[in-house]
């Protein structure tokens, strides 16, 4: 690589991940799900392995998911802060995509100014920027992009280990794995279609990820499977919710999350490489891109990390793009614009995206500071035996800064009554009937309900309807309304 | 590598001893399990349906008196040992018969391990299974018929006719198998074609005089792919890998010869598990005998990256291993449980012998042969309106309505399992109405609760 590329490449990343660090500590706390990832690697520091046996969660019950994540987390955190390293690494993950997408970008069209552009389109693509999630996406989607490139180069020795080992860590992180090995099984179609004979290096490889990656998600979603057979595959996700997660295709979105030059350019390289051009490591890119569209599509995965995934790969394909236009100017009398051409098209291509990603970033849903400061006083003041109902997104603030058992919240694997509890925390929040919810806090042994600053937003109003102060005595004195249950059913008292 | 292949050729020399070996470890284990937990030895509805036949024994079921004789010299318990060496015989028959075919060692001794290890397998050998006799006599059968002797294969009629009195499919691919067995062999064509009319003969007899089923008696109903693989919480089913190593079988003998007969036989058994999945375990030889040629495919080819062919290669042995392991963990949840049994002796010893019991259609063997009780769905044949039945008197929400399907179906005792509790809301339906005066709760034990339905109660109660 020559040094001024090198050079450009280092400025970017830096400001990539300036620009991410700069809005993560803007937002003050992390996205709710990021807090269930906290409660994990806090206990693996402590203990040295994760909660699978979780006595807050659901008020007890077993958890199973990859813990790689939490491990590699949790080693940083032995040299920062937990919740400093959990803003920092993420972050730095994601930053690394430019580097990761220049070089797979400088495979596929051998053209230096072409993927740094790749790599600035990657850097600043909106669906990328939940600063603030420390979440398992964090890690999966570099590392799956850094085997895609070692798969590229599985020529040399050094790429075939470093595959494997970059596989083995993706197939202990998260299912979501998938996604390649769909791509690898849709690039052996699209091989056969347009009778390409494939690298018996690279067949071996896919086969080896296959088994490899099947075998590993046995062993840690036994338990899944046996309890929940097929339907494992929605996460059994309560039915009123999975619009929510899996939430059909909206054009105009992904304009906005994807960036709209991107896209359009990703969709004429898709159609010239598959109709025109036969540019072979593209094939697999697209393989990708139509694997990622396919189980999003499909609900298999969801809809955000389908969308981001597609998103990085349509950056790639940007480069195949800007190479084309600028040998096709080259080719023209206009020629002389070619010179200024890289600087217009970063120009262009930043302005275009640094206002979503902005915005994107702004636009996470974390807790405010009052909400996590109530569930920081719950945890110091009330007893061990207690359970809180809060919201669902509001679970993992329960168990993380609350230390409480909580009602219900978003890991629904292997919980049996899922559905009903979902109606039954909702209508915790919005009965009028005093008897009724005595009658819910009986039936799952609530002691204490929490109204946050969320709660008053999202069912815009100011508190629980059937609050009385014979039954209900309010612990916490703030915005956040804090109480301790003091009834029951007469034939419970 | 070569010492690989040495172990390989160890094992494959002394396959008998150490198949066997490993299948007498891997039956028994359910049995050791079950004894120590106290649990009847014998486990499974199937097996409680086929002693139950030996009690009705008559005319119609003839065919059950080598185990009615079986379960007059035996106790009941140790009636497990039966599919056990059912499953040994067959082992030993199946290495004899395929010693003298042109299958190579290797291949032989990894597709009876990746039987032997296959869930579908220990669930057949474990119950008193259909399967598993039918298994045994077909494999007698080609067992007998490759002998030299012309009496010893005339004495292949016995178990030919016997194969013949288990359902008209099972019997229907017998014949297949035997047409296939003819068309190769030169020594044998007259007898095997000789046998297959004999066949055909014996199951039309059996179809008009005996009214036959088509297809094997359901135990279980499961979704399709549920009972299907094995990870998924199927009764039996098939590990994924081997069902994935089959795929690649499928594509590495896809030009290949004399495979297109294993095809004939995964598209008719693969057509009738869709309407009946008792033939998974037919269809389980067929996918294992696919999965054993695309493993024999992969450990043959010259791999460029030989040290991920080793560990590709060694994941997959894992893999098969790992469903075995993982199906075995459950022998533990087999039913019936020890508490079933007290329960059902319970009512047994304490309800008179004309009473009706109303419960899940799992339990419906286990009531007759332990209880010695008629259960609610015995009282019909047609199955869809029993299954109607059912769910009308589960569901009922009134009392009144509740009451009237119990006495239009003379039901007597609700015997209620933590299975089917759980499967019932808690503060509406039937739960809630037994919490009425109509109802007594009459014995409970570790969960399991017995309910007399009260306008009837001091008649079914003996004291």
């Amino acid at each position: 690589m020559e040094l001024k590329i090198k050079r450009w490449l280092i400025i970017l990343f830096i400001l990539t991940l300036m620009a991410r660090l700069i809005l993560a500590f803007a937002i003050p706390n992390f996205t709710y799900d990021s807090y269930f990832h906290l409660r994990q690697v806090e206990h693996i520091k402590e203990a040295g392995f994760p909660i699978f046996e979780d006595e807050l969660s659901y008020g007890g019950r077993v958890l199973r998911f990859l813990p790689f994540f939490h491990y590699l987390i949790a080693f940083f955190s032995f040299f920062l802060p937990l919740e400093i390293a959990a803003k920092i690494i993420p972050n730095l993950l994601m930053s690394s995509l430019t580097i990761i997408v220049y070089l797979i970008s400088y495979k596929v069209t051998n053209n230096n100014a072409a993927s740094i552009l790749s790599a600035l389109v990657s850097g600043f693509l909106p669906i990328l920027y939940f600063t603030n999630s420390f979440s398992v996406e964090t890690l999966f989607l570099p590392l799956v992009f850094l085997a895609i490139y070692l798969f590229l180069n599985l020529e040399q020795k050094k790429c075939q280990y470093l595959y494997i080992a970059a596989f083995l860590c993706l197939s202990l992180t998260t299912p979501i794995t998938i996604i390649l090995l769909m791509g690898f099984l849709i690039y052996l179609l699209l091989s056969f279609l347009e009778n390409k004979t494939l690298a018996r290096s690279e067949l071996e490889l896919m086969f080896f990820s296959l088994i490899f990656f099947i075998w590993v998600q046995f062993l840690f979603f036994k338990e899944v499977l046996l309890a929940e057979g097929i339907g494992f595959i929605w996460q059994n996700i309560p039915r009123q919710i999975i619009q929510q997660y899996f939430p059909s295709f909206s054009i105009i979105e992904t304009l906005i999350l994807v960036s709209i030059i991107p896209f359009l350019t990703g969709i004429f390289v898709v159609y010239r490489s598959l109709f025109k051009s036969k540019n072979e490591t593209a094939l697999l890119l697209i393989s990708l891109a139509i694997s990622t569209s396919i189980l999003g599509w499909l609900r298999l995965i969801q809809f955000k990390l389908s969308l981001a995934f597609f998103g990085i790969i349509l950056s790639i394909l940007f480069s195949l793009f800007y190479d084309d236009l600028s040998s096709f100017i080259s080719r023209t009398k206009w020629a002389y614009l070619k010179k200024n051409l890289i600087s217009a098209a970063a120009l262009l291509l930043f302005i275009s995206m640094i206002f979503s990603a902005v915005n994107a970033a702004l636009n996470q849903e974390t807790p405010s500071d009052k909400d996590v400061a109530a569930f920081k006083w719950i945890g110091e003041n009330l007893p061990p035996e207690a359970k809180v109902a809060a919201l669902l997104e509001e679970g993992h603030l329960v168990a993380y800064y609350g230390k409480q058992k909580n009602v219900m919240d978003d890991k629904f694997n292997l919980i049996d009554d899922v559905e009903e509890r979902f109606v039954n925390l909702n209508s915790i929040f919005t009965t009028p009937l005093h008897t009724y919810a005595v009658e819910l806090f009986d039936k799952y042994g609530i002691t204490h309900i929490v109204f946050t600053e969320r709660a008053k937003e999202r069912l815009a109003a100011s508190n629980f309807q059937y609050i009385t102060v014979d039954c209900y005595e309010r612990l916490y004195e703030e915005n956040v309304k804090v109480y301790k249950v003091k009834c029951a059913l007469q034939e419970n008292v | 590598m070569s010492n690989l292949k040495k172990y390989i050729q160890h094992v494959v020399k002394f396959q008998k001893s150490y198949l066997i070996g490993l299948a007498v470890v891997i039956l028994l284990i359910p049995i050791i399990v079950n004894l120590a937990l106290g649990k009847p030895l014998l486990m499974g509805s199937e097996s409680y349906y086929h002693l139950q036949q030996t009690r009705e024994f008559n005319i119609g079921n003839f065919y059950y008196f080598p185990l009615l004789l079986a379960s007059l010299i035996i106790p009941p318990d140790l009636m497990v040992f039966i599919p056990f060496l059912l499953a040994i015989s067959s082992i030993l028959l199946l290495i004899a018969v395929t010693k003298e075919s042109s299958l190579q060692g290797e291949f032989i001794f990894f597709f009876l391990l990746f039987m032997i290890l296959s869930p579908e397998f220990i669930h057949n050998y474990s119950v008193l299974s259909a399967n598993s006799a039918l298994v045994f006599l077909a494999v007698l059968i080609i067992y007998l018929i490759s002998r030299e002797s012309k009496w010893v294969k005339i004495m292949s009629i016995f178990p030919l006719i016997a194969a013949s009195f288990f359902n008209l499919f099972s019997t229907s691919l017998i014949i297949l198998a035997l047409a296939f067995y003819s068309y190769f062999t030169k020594k044998n064509r007259l007898i095997a074609l000789i046998l297959a009319a004999l066949l055909f003969l014996s199951g039309l007899i059996n179809l008009l005089a005996l009214n036959q089923d088509v297809f094997p008696i359901e135990f279980q109903e499961q979704p399709l792919i549920t009972g299907l693989i094995s990870a998924l919480g199927a009764v039996g089913g098939i590990s994924f890998f081997i069902l994935l190593l089959a795929l690649i079988g499928l594509a590495v003998t896809w030009k290949k010869k004399f495979f297109w007969i294993a095809y004939v036989f995964l598209l008719i058994l693969m057509g009738g598990y869709l309407f009946n999945q008792k033939l998974i375990f037919l269809m389980s030889i067929v996918i294992t005998f696919l999965a054993t040629v695309a493993f024999a495919f992969l450990a043959r080819q010259e791999w460029k990256l030989p040290l991920i062919k080793n560990f590709t290669l060694f994941i997959l042995l894992l893999g098969i291993l790992f469903s075995t392991l993982s199906y075995l963990n459950r022998a533990n949840l087999s039913y019936p449980l020890a508490a079933h049994e007290e329960t059902l002796q319970w009512i047994k010893e304490n309800t008179l012998p004309q009473a009706l019991i109303f419960s899940s259609p799992e339990q419906i063997h286990y009531i007759n042969y332990l209880a010695e009780r008629r259960a609610f769905h015995n009282l019909y044949k047609d199955k869809e309106y029993a299954a109607g039945q059912y769910r009308a008197v589960i569901g009922a929400l009134q009392l009144n309505e509740l009451i009237s399907l119990l006495d239009i179906h003379q039901i007597s005792i609700i015997y209620l399992t933590p299975d089917l509790k759980s499967s019932l809301p808690a503060d509406y339906g039937l739960l809630a109405l037994l919490n009425t005066e109509n109802f007594k709760l009459v014995h409970s034990y570790q969960g399991i609760e017995v309910w007399f339905y009260s306008k009837i109660v001091n008649e079914e109660v003996k004291n």
